[in-house]
């Protein structure tokens, strides 16, 4: 049975924190964190550089929020400063090197320091072959819904256009669906 | 209050999507919130409102001073003004008379001179 789970859309979020509620930011930041750390690790090809500039990313995402306009979807404005800025963690990232090897004489004899806060990591490759079915189980109207405005990026303007069904609709169905797939998938992480 | 609902769901998403890296660190979006935090810092009301005393009273310290230099300078200029002016103007009377004086009799000179022939 379906929980009754709250999540709110990002344009509401981005209000709260427009409007002085900085903690509702976190949520944005669970939401898309895995995909933006994912934008950059395909730059940086290291996950621990990846995520440094994914925080960078989110901060000036933040310190910007009231620049965003309310006409695009949130992740896409995300993406392209996640883009940016991880076009400008390679370009600094060169620079450095150059350096580096002008000056790697003297240094041979230095010794790599290691990481001395090791970070505890979530493997996700393990998680893959449990989430499709989550969505294969949603009826079927549902995971339509679902995979247009999460897989193909579509707008609700686009949805209703598309299947000929009130914006509301496709609001209301969107709410449910998430709903769903969260429950389910908190039901089987409660059973493992 | 936790709220773990929109980590799984953009869990799901995007391994949905095949958008995922191999491993993420457990507390990310933690390190985010804290880092905004601390960026917000020097915006604290007790900083801010020092910010802004110390801004009016710069401000009235420049305006004072603007003001009473402004008072002196001015009447520094008036009494140089006055010297300059009458200075100027006699030698500009007395160039206008002696050259037109030099012109006006040449050519007078001289047509008279071609008058009479």
């Amino acid at each position: 049975m379906t929980r009754n789970i709250i999540i709110k859309d990002d344009d509401q979020i981005i209000q709260e924190c427009l409007s002085g509620n900085t903690d509702s930011y976190k949520n944005l930041v669970d939401k898309y964190q895995i995909r933006i750390i994912n934008t950059c690790y395909k730059y940086t090809k290291n996950i621990n550089d990846a995520e440094d500039v994914a925080q960078e990313v989110f901060l000036k995402a933040f310190q910007n929020l009231s620049n965003f306009k309310f006409d695009s979807k949130f992740y896409s404005w995300l993406f392209r400063i996640a883009v940016n800025t991880s076009l400008n963690y390679i370009k600094s990232k060169e620079k450095r090197n150059e350096k580096e090897t002008i000056s790697e004489e003297s240094c041979l004899n230095e010794v790599n320091v290691s990481n001395d806060n090791p970070r505890e990591y979530y493997q996700l490759n393990e998680l893959i072959d449990k989430i499709q079915p989550l969505i294969d189980k949603l009826p079927e109207d549902l995971s339509e819904l679902i995979k247009l405005y999460e897989i193909k990026d579509l707008t609700y303007e686009d949805i209703s256009m598309k299947l000929d069904i009130p914006i509301g609709t496709v609001r209301s169905r969107l709410h449910r669906a998430r709903n769903m797939l969260i429950s389910e998938f908190k039901s089987i992480s409660d059973d493992e | 209050m936790m709220n773990n609902n929109y980590k799984i769901f953009g869990l799901i998403v995007s391994l949905t999507r095949n958008d995922n890296p191999p491993e993420i660190s457990k507390n990310f979006s933690e390190n985010v919130m804290r880092k905004i935090s601390l960026s917000k810092k020097p915006l604290d009301s007790h900083y801010n409102n020092f910010l802004k005393i110390a801004a009016s009273v710069f401000f009235a310290v420049i305006t004072a001073y603007s003001l009473i230099s402004f008072e002196q300078s001015e009447t520094n200029v008036v009494s140089v003004d006055i010297i300059e002016d009458t200075n100027d103007n006699n030698k500009l009377i007395k160039r206008v008379k002696d050259n037109s004086a030099c012109v006006k009799t040449e050519k007078n000179i001289e047509k008279i001179n071609d008058n009479c022939k």
